[in-house]
C-alpha cells in the first residue's frame, strides 16, 4: 500500500493538472493577457526598434526574451493568484481537501500548473520572433531559452500562490496586476535596466524578473549563464517556497473568526 | 494528510475497525480557538447504515465538528475516529465522501469533467454512468458548471460526495436550493446508499427534513451535545403543549406567570406559549379578561422542541 502511494499521487496530480489546464485554455481573458498581449507587443515594438541594439544584444532578441518573460510572469502569477483566491472563497478548495488528494500533491500540482500555463505565451512570442521578427537561433538555443522561461517562472508561480492564499478574491486580482507591472517595469522588461538611474540599479538587478531576462539574453546569444543570477533565481524560489509553505500551514486560523462571528449576538 | 504513515492500528481498506461497524466516533472532544470553546467534551457515534442529523443554532460548533470529522482540524483533547482510524487517514484512503456547504464549482469546467476529476482521485470510484444516474445528472453532463441553477449545482456536489463509494457520507445542508421533487429523489438516494452499509451524517435547517429522514438526531448547542435520540424522542423531550392565540395588548410578563407556562413568545397580538399543563393555562388565560381569539392547542413539533432545547425560543 505504501509503495502504491507514490504512483497514485502522480496519477492524481496528473488528473488535477489536466482538469485545470482545460479550464485555463477555455479562459479567453487569460489567453488574451498572457498570449495575445505579449505577442502583439513584440510585433509592435519589433517593428519600431527591430534594427537597434540593446546593450550587447540585438533589439529583436531583447524584445523576444522580454516579452516572453512578461507573458510568462503574467501567466505564472494568474495561474495561482486570483483564481486560487476565488477557489478558496468559493469552498471548492475545501471540497478538494475532502478527497484523497493530499496537500503535498495539491501544492505540487498547482506549481506545475503554473509552469504549464506559461507555455502558450512563451511559444507564441517565440513563434512571432522566429517567423516575423527574424530572430535566428539554433534549435538548441531555442530549446534552452524556452526551457529557461518555463522553469524560470517558478518564483512567479510561488508568488501567485502567496497572493492567492493571503488575499481575498477581490484584492487578489489587482494585487496580481500590480505585481506583474512592478516586476516587469523594474526588472527591465519594458526599458532595459540601464535606462534607470544608476542608484536604483542594484535593487532592480536583484529582482527575479531581471534575472530571468538577463539569463534569457545570455542563453539566446550563446553565452554561459551568469552563476550569480542563476543563484538569485534559485534563491527566490527557495524563499518564496518557504513563505508559501508557512502561509499554507497557517491557513487553518479562519475557524476562530467564523465562530466568534456566529456567537456574537449571544 | 499523509497516507504514508501507517499506524499500528487497523489498516483494513473496508473500514471495519476494532469498534465493529462504527462510521464515526467522537470521544470527549474539546476544540478551542483561543479563549472560545468551540466543542466542549463532545461525544457521539454514528454507525454504518445509519442516517443521523446534526442540528444546532449558528455557533453551536457544527462547522468545527465537521472540520474535525473530515480531518481538516485536530482536536485539542479527546479523540475523533472515522471508520476505525484517524479522520485524515480515512479521507486520504478515499473512504469518506463529503458534500460541503456553499461550494461553488470551478467555472469553465463541464459537469462531466468535474466528476471525472474527482473520480480519478478515489481508489474505488464509481463508474461515470452510475454516478450520473445516481445524482440525476445524465442530461447535464455536458453543461458548463457556471450555467447550472442552484439546485443543479447542488446535485453535482452530491455526485462528488458519492464518487468514491464512501463508507461515511457527510452532507452539509444538502438540500438547500432543491425543489420538492429533487429533494424527494435526493433522500431516496441517500436511503439507498445507507442501506448498503454507509454511515450518513447530515446537517440541515429544515427540521421537518431531519424528522422525516434521520434515524437519529443529535442536538448541538454551544459545543455540547444537548440531546440525542430518534426524532420522536427529541419531540417528546420538550414536553408539554404549544398554545397559540391572538390577544390584544398581550403582556409577555403576565403570560409567563400563568400556571404551567414555560416559554412565551409575543409578536404583536400573536401569542405562542409552551405549557406543561395546557388545561390550567388556557383556563387562566381566559380569566385574564382580554379578548382571546383563534386559540389553538397542539403537540410540540420538532421545531418547537428544538428551539426549547437550545433556548432560542424564549421571548
Amino acid at each position: 500500500m505504501i509503495e502504491g502511494d507514490e504512483s497514485t499521487e502522480v496519477t492524481e496530480m496528473l488528473a488535477y493538472i489536466r482538469f485545470e489546464v482545460i479550464r485555463i485554455l477555455r479562459n479567453v481573458r487569460f489567453l488574451g493577457f498572457t498570449v495575445a498581449v505579449p505577442a502583439l507587443l513584440y510585433l509592435l515594438l519589433d517593428g519600431i526598434y527591430g534594427g537597434d541594439r540593446v546593450g550587447e544584444v540585438a533589439a529583436g532578441v531583447y524584445l523576444l526574451v522580454a516579452m516572453a518573460a512578461y507573458g510568462a510572469i503574467g501567466a505564472a502569477l494568474s495561474a495561482n493568484g486570483a483564481a486560487l483566491a476565488a477557489e478558496r472563497a468559493s469552498g471548492w478548495l475545501r471540497q478538494l481537501r475532502v478527497t484523497p488528494l493530499s496537500d503535498r500533491a495539491w501544492l505540487a500540482a498547482r506549481l506545475m500548473l503554473a509552469l504549464v500555463a506559461v507555455a502558450p505565451g512563451v511559444l507564441a512570442v517565440s513563434l512571432c520572433a522566429g517567423v516575423v521578427g527574424h530572430v535566428e537561433l539554433s534549435p538548441a538555443r531555442w530549446l534552452a531559452l524556452d526551457g529557461l522561461l518555463l522553469l524560470g517562472s517558478l518564483p512567479f508561480g510561488l508568488l501567485g500562490m502567496l497572493v492567492g492564499l493571503l488575499l481575498d478574491a477581490q484584492s487578489a486580482q489587482p494585487a496580481q496586476v500590480l505585481l506583474l507591472m512592478l516586476l516587469s517595469f523594474a526588472g527591465g522588461l519594458f526599458f532595459p535596466v540601464s535606462a534607470f538611474p544608476s542608484g536604483v540599479r542594484p535593487v532592480l538587478e536583484s529582482l527575479p524578473s531581471y534575472h530571468l531576462l538577463s539569463l534569457g539574453e545570455q542563453l539566446a546569444i550563446g553565452r554561459p549563464p551568469a552563476l550569480d543570477q542563476l543563484a538569485g533565481l534559485v534563491g527566490s524560489v527557495v524563499l518564496l517556497g518557504a513563505l508559501a509553505l508557512v502561509v499554507w500551514r497557517r491557513s487553518d486560523r479562519a475557524g476562530a473568526e467564523r465562530l466568534r462571528r456566529a456567537r456574537r449576538p449571544a | 494528510m499523509c497516507p504514508g504513515t501507517a499506524g499500528a492500528e487497523t489498516r483494513g481498506m473496508n473500514g471495519r475497525g476494532p469498534g465493529g461497524e462504527e462510521a464515526a466516533v467522537f470521544e470527549g472532544v474539546v476544540k478551542r480557538y483561543g479563549e472560545v470553546v468551540a466543542l466542549d467534551h463532545l461525544s457521539f457515534r454514528v454507525e454504518r447504515g445509519e442516517v443521523v442529523a446534526l442540528l444546532g443554532p449558528n455557533g453551536a460548533g457544527k462547522s468545527t465538528a465537521i472540520d474535525l470529522l473530515l480531518g481538516l482540524r485536530a482536536p485539542d483533547a479527546g479523540r475523533v475516529r472515522v471508520l476505525g482510524t484517524a479522520p485524515a487517514r480515512a479521507v486520504a484512503e478515499g473512504r469518506v465522501g463529503g458534500m460541503l456547504q456553499s461550494g461553488a464549482l470551478p467555472a469553465g469546467a463541464r459537469v462531466g469533467e468535474v466528476l471525472d476529476l474527482v473520480r480519478a482521485l478515489y481508489p474505488e470510484a464509481r463508474g461515470r454512468e452510475e454516478l450520473l444516474e445516481l445524482a440525476d445528472l445524465t442530461e447535464l453532463r455536458g453543461r458548463r458548471v457556471e450555467t447550472l441553477s442552484g439546485g443543479q449545482a447542488q446535485r453535482v456536489h452530491f455526485a462528488l460526495a458519492l464518487a468514491g463509494r464512501p463508507r461515511l457520507l457527510f452532507l452539509d445542508e444538502p438540500t438547500a436550493g432543491l425543489d420538492v421533487e429533487s429533494r424527494r429523489r435526493f433522500w431516496a438516494t441517500v436511503r439507498a446508499v445507507a442501506v448498503d452499509g454507509v454511515g450518513v451524517l447530515f446537517t440541515t435547517h429544515y427540521l421537518d427534513e431531519a424528522d422525516a429522514n434521520a434515524d437519529r438526531i443529535l442536538v448541538l448547542d454551544r459545543g455540547r451535545l444537548r440531546r440525542q435520540g430518534t426524532p420522536s424522542a427529541i419531540r417528546a423531550a420538550a414536553s408539554g403543549r404549544i398554545i397559540r392565540c391572538s390577544l390584544a395588548g398581550a403582556d409577555p410578563d403576565r403570560l409567563r406567570r400563568l400556571p404551567g407556562v414555560v416559554d412565551v413568545v409575543v409578536h404583536g397580538e400573536e401569542v405562542t406559549m409552551r405549557s406543561t399543563d395546557a388545561d390550567r393555562t388556557v383556563g387562566a388565560l381566559y380569566a385574564l379578561g382580554g379578548e382571546v381569539r383563534d386559540l389553538l392547542v397542539s403537540g410540540v413539533g420538532l421545531e418547537d422542541a428544538f428551539l426549547a432545547l437550545t433556548g432560542d425560543g424564549v421571548g
